[in-house]
Order: structure tokens, then sequence, then C-alpha cells
């Protein structure tokens, strides 16, 4: 059901289908990502599949045009609780589906990027679709280029620290800007977070409860688990608690959760804390609020301490700034708070000390303390053990010619890792690969955050790297081959057993060319981008004649090689980069010493 | 839709959604247990 795109001129409204079958901090994700499309292009017409309980929180997003909810348990519940054959339940299905494929859609979006939103993508009929879909064969394929990035990169967690907010938002800009020309330049520089995100009400008992206490300062602490299912205990949490209220006698805690965390109450009873409670400045809204009053409470709050990835972006999008807390950091690049000034702590152990004084220094006190003062008050804080085993990251959206997006700084500076050059590296080829610029290496790596350990690793790598340049070019070359005797081959009917031996022996040359790179990526992981993303594209090429396939395998060959000089590229400017650089005279003042 | 001939394709296509959802719905439960 896919067709060619519909020309500009045709067009009122944009009308857009994006699907998100997935949890609801994917779609709080979602839907931040198309409010900065919706800015740049105010005449999209949105319509959004979700599953029926999380339809509720969009339905209170104004510019969204149309919810449509899956209702999963209609679909499912009979087939397992009544055994009702699968084949009776399409016709309910059918009726459900028919609104979505009455009309063409401009745009089918899916941001799932899984099984359900593969199969919704081939259902419903769109003249451009972006994310997962699938084939003739049943096979999944990746409707546009970005989405085999997800697959082959994002999904199979090599690192890399492009934000999936980021990635979906230039996978759809792209897609607007391509089929229907460039923005509305007017909405560029608009923030896309804002307390009034949600139309919600709230009134009666919370609200009386909390708008009474207006005056003062609230923390908002949201019991749950990270992304990976990490968690900081109840117990860690009530002394957290306590400690901001002790010290703090103009700020109050509010305490939300699900119902799964209801024995925090235990911890309250019979506790200092509980005298906070009776007071006032300690309000526990666990397992009990609606949608609308977490809202509510969150706008109420100067900040928000979690680890709970739904509430983390729904501070994000209501502008209130985040502590995020995490065990590691590779996830919270790709799927932390968005945003400017969020913090994020890491580390597997976090003390109550270490998320008070992080709190205190990096949100309560940030801007009367800057990035060296704030490492100096921690250093005054914490135990040695505790700050030597914490990592502390601040969110900042980067100029549009730094490269754009959110990245997530380390506040003390510490060397990087390999791991996190690696990172930089991978983010770096898909810009180069999809946004066809990147902003320099210099701009991305500072000298003072080479170390030797960073060197020692590339040296190892540098031989391979240079050796996987030189064969990407080759396959190229081969491919490029392979491509001039397609072409020639396709004006005759028959080719000549001469050309099909020639094809074959081309063709092989490809194969072993292939696993070759994927005998080094399993050696060293730099390699990995390479190996794992020329699978997903030798997959995704499509075409029915040999010509077809040889031009989209020429195409996926130049891609490879790009990446592999981008690799390149790196290693040698950050040994380029870490080289001590001569002083020159005119830095030396008289005296020989240096002028500063 | 439901007194029409649902085509070879979008039948087949329904047919593949649903399990890919009570498969998440079994998945979720063992999950769970």
């Amino acid at each position: 059901m896919e067709m060619s795109a519909k020309p500009q001129e045709e067009c009122g409204s944009i009308r857009v289908v994006v699907v998100q079958s997935r949890d609801f901090s994917s779609i709080l994700r979602t839907l931040m990502a198309l409010k900065a499309v919706k800015q740049l292009y105010p005449k999209i017409e949105i319509t959004f599949v979700c599953r029926d309980r999380f339809s509720e929180p969009v339905r209170k997003v104004s510019w969204i045009d149309n919810v449509k909810s899956i209702p999963v348990d209609q679909f499912v519940d009979p087939v397992i609780k009544e055994g009702v054959t699968e084949k009776k339940m399409l016709g309910a299905m059918a009726i459900w589906l028919r609104p979505l494929i009455e009309n063409p859609w401009d745009i089918f979006v899916d941001w799932s990027f899984d099984e359900v939103g593969s199969y919704l993508s081939a259902l419903i009929p769109a003249y451009v679709k972006l994310g997962f879909s699938r084939n003739s064969n049943n096979g999944l394929i990746c409707a546009d280029d970005w989405s085999q990035y997800i697959q082959a990169i994002v999904q199979t967690e090599i690192n890399q620290d492009i934000h999936i907010t980021d990635i979906m938002t230039t996978q759809l800009l792209t897609a607007l800007q391509v089929n229907y020309g460039p923005p509305a330049n007017e909405n560029q520089d608009k923030a896309v977070t804002e307390s009034e995100f949600f139309n919600v009400k709230v009134e009666g008992n919370l609200f009386n409860r909390l708008d009474r206490t207006t005056d003062k300062k609230w923390v908002v602490i949201h019991l749950g688990a990270s992304d990976e299912g990490w968690c900081w205990s109840n117990s860690n949490w009530a002394d957290l608690v306590e400690t901001v209220l002790h010290r703090h006698p103009d700020h109050g805690v509010i305490v939300l959760g699900g119902q799964s965390y209801e024995n925090f109450h235990a911890l309250v009873s019979g506790t200092s804390l509980s005298e906070f409670k009776a007071s006032g400045r300690l309000q526990l809204l666990i397992g009990e609020v609606t949608f609308d009053e977490w809202v509510f409470a969150l706008n109420l709050g100067s900040a928000l301490i979690s680890s709970d990835s739904a509430a983390i972006h729904l501070a994000s999008i209501l502008g209130v700034r985040a502590l995020c807390l995490n065990a590691t950091q590779e996830r919270n690049f790709v799927k932390g708070p968005y945003g400017n000034g969020h913090v994020v702590l890491v580390g597997e152990n976090l003390s109550v000390n270490s998320v008070y004084h992080t709190w205190k220094n990096a949100i309560l006190d940030w801007s009367r303390s800057e990035s060296a003062r704030l490492i100096e008050h921690l250093k005054d804080a914490l135990t040695e053990s505790e700050a030597a085993t914490i990592q502390i990251f601040k969110s900042r959206i980067r100029p549009v010619d730094d490269g754009g997006g959110v990245v997530f700084e380390d506040i003390e500076k510490k060397s990087i890792t390999y791991k996190e050059w690696i990172s930089k590296v991978n983010s770096h080829i898909a810009r180069v690969w999809f946004c066809g610029w990147a902003p320099n290496v210099e701009q991305e790596l500072e000298q003072s955050r080479i170390d030797f350990r960073l060197l020692k690793e590339l040296r190892e790598i540098k031989d391979p790297v240079y050796q996987v340049c030189e064969l990407m070019t080759k396959c190229v070359d081969v491919a490029s081959d392979l491509a001039t005797l397609s072409e020639i081959s396709s004006d005759s009917q028959v080719m000549s057993v001469e050309r099909k031996d020639k094809v074959q022996r081309l063709g092989g040359e490809l194969s072993k060319a292939d696993r070759v790179l994927d005998e080094m990526s399993s050696k060293f992981p730099i390699l990995r981008v390479l190996s794992q993303s020329s699978r997903v594209m030798m997959h995704n090429l499509h075409g029915d004649e040999l010509l077809d396939i040889s031009l989209e395998s020429l195409k996926a060959y130049k891609r490879l090689s790009d990446g592999a000089f981008v690799i390149k590229e790196w290693v040698d400017k950050t040994f380029y980069i870490a080289k001590p650089k001569p002083i020159s005279k005119r830095e030396f003042g008289k005296d020989g010493g240096l002028v500063r | 839709m439901e007194n029409q001939e649902l085509t070879q394709e979008t039948e087949r296509l329904l047919f593949c959604l649903l399990q890919s959802l009570i498969r998440e719905r079994i998945s979720s439960d063992n999950k769970g247990a």
C-alpha cells in the first residue's frame, strides 16, 4: 500500500497519522517530537494511534487533531480467555481499522519501531511512510533511512548518543521538507516544552490540599523504575525526603508513585516524616492520582527527582527540571530527559547524600554555582568513595550549527572513555549519512578529555580501521562494476554466460568482503556500526530487476565507505587533538614567561 | 467493512497484527507470573 508522494500544490493541510504502540514514556517522547514538528509545519493535521490505556492523556493535547485508540483487550481477550479463533476476530479488527484506511494519508509514521507498528504500516495506505513496515513476504522492512539506523544501531544497543526524540523529529522534518518544502521560519525558536502542554483540570481535594500551600517550593519525587528496570529503594527515598524537609524549611515534598509503591506509606508512619505529613509539608500521592492530578502536581514542583522514565519525560514536556537517577549512563543519551538544564546522576550504589547534594547544588543552587563551583561543593559534601562512584551529566540543547539536538555533558569533564568515543563516532556517522552534514571532530572533542587509555585503544584499532577503509573502497568499485554490468545486461533479454559468470564473481567478492567486515567487527566494536548497518541495508534492498538491486547495493556500499572514512577521520583527529601543541613565540613575554 | 469481503492481503496482515498482540500479552503475563 505504498504510493508515490503527493504533489505539493494539491495540499491544504498535510494529513499525518502517527502510530506509537509502545509504553507511556514512548508516547511522551513522541508527543515532544511532534510538537517540534507542528511548530515548524503548522499545516500538519495529526491523527495519533496508541493503545487504549494511554489514549486519554493524548486527547488532552489540543493540537492533536484525532486520537484513535487500539482496543487491545477487546481484540485479545476473546482469543485468550474465551477460546474464540483468531479468524473470527478479524471482522471486529477490520471495523476498527476502516477509518484509518478509507483515504490514503499524506504521511504515515510508525514511531513504535515494533511488530505492531510494522503491521499497521503495511495495512494503512499513505503517500510517504516512515518507520518499520512489512513486505509482501511478511518480512520486516524499514521504510526509510533513519528507521534502518534505529534497527541496526539503536535497537542493538550499539553505543550512539543521538536522543530518540531528535531522531524522530529529524526523520519527520526531513520527509516534510522533501515533500512539502522548507518550514515556516517564524516558529523555529519557539520552546517545545510548556506547563500547559496538556489541557488538564484539577479540582476538589488534591487541588485544595496543594493550592493552599503554593507559597512553598515543592520538590516532586516520583517512585518508579528506569527503562532498564533499575530503581532506588523506598528507604533511600524516605531518607532523602527527610533530609530535604529538615534542611530546607521553605520546601515541601510531593511523593508520587504507582500502586506498587504503596508500602512507602509504612515508612512514613511512626517516623518524623509523619509530622511533616501532618503539617502539610509532605504530600503522599501514591497510587491515587489521575493523569490530570499528576500534571498538576508536577507543574507545582520546582524540580522532579526520579528514576521513573515516564515521570522524567512528563517533567521534560512540562518544562520542570528533572534530576534523573540511574545506574548506567548509556541509555540516558538516547532516552534521557529532553531539554535544557536537566541533570542525570549515574552510579550503581547511589547514596542519599550523593542524591541530596546533587539536587541542592546542580538544581537548587545552579544559578549561583557554575560547574567548577559545583564540583568543589560536591567534593566537600561527599565522601571520597561516593564522589568516585558517581557521574553527573547536564542536558543542553545544542545550537543547530554545533550539530543540534540534546546532549548530556559530564560536568566534571572527566576523560572520555572508549565507549563514549565510539558513541560520538557512531552519531557522527549517522549525521553524515542522513543529514549530509556533521560538526567538525574538533568541536566534539576537547584535548583535556583525551587521556592515555583512549589513545591506547585507538592505537589498537588504527590499522583495522585503515584496512576497513580499503575494503569498503574496493566494495564500492566492485558494486559499481556490478551495476554497470547489470545496466548493460538489462538491455538484452538473455544474459550471456560470460556476463553471468562475471556477475556471480563480483557478487562473490562482495559476499566475501561482508564476511571479512563481520569478522573484524566481532574483534573491534567500533566497526559494529558498519557490519550491523550493512546487514540491515542489504536486507532492505528492493527492486525486481538485477539493475535496481545493484544500484541500491552500490548506494549501500558508498554509505558504508563514507562511514569507514568517518571512523578513520576520528582516529586521526583524536591523535592530532591529543598531541601537545608547540607554543608560538608570541605567547612568551620578555622575561621568557608565558603571557596569560 | 463487516459486510464486505476482506481482501486476502488485509486479512493476512490483520491476522499477523492480532498474533503480535496476543504474543505480547502472553509474554507480559509470563513476566508478571
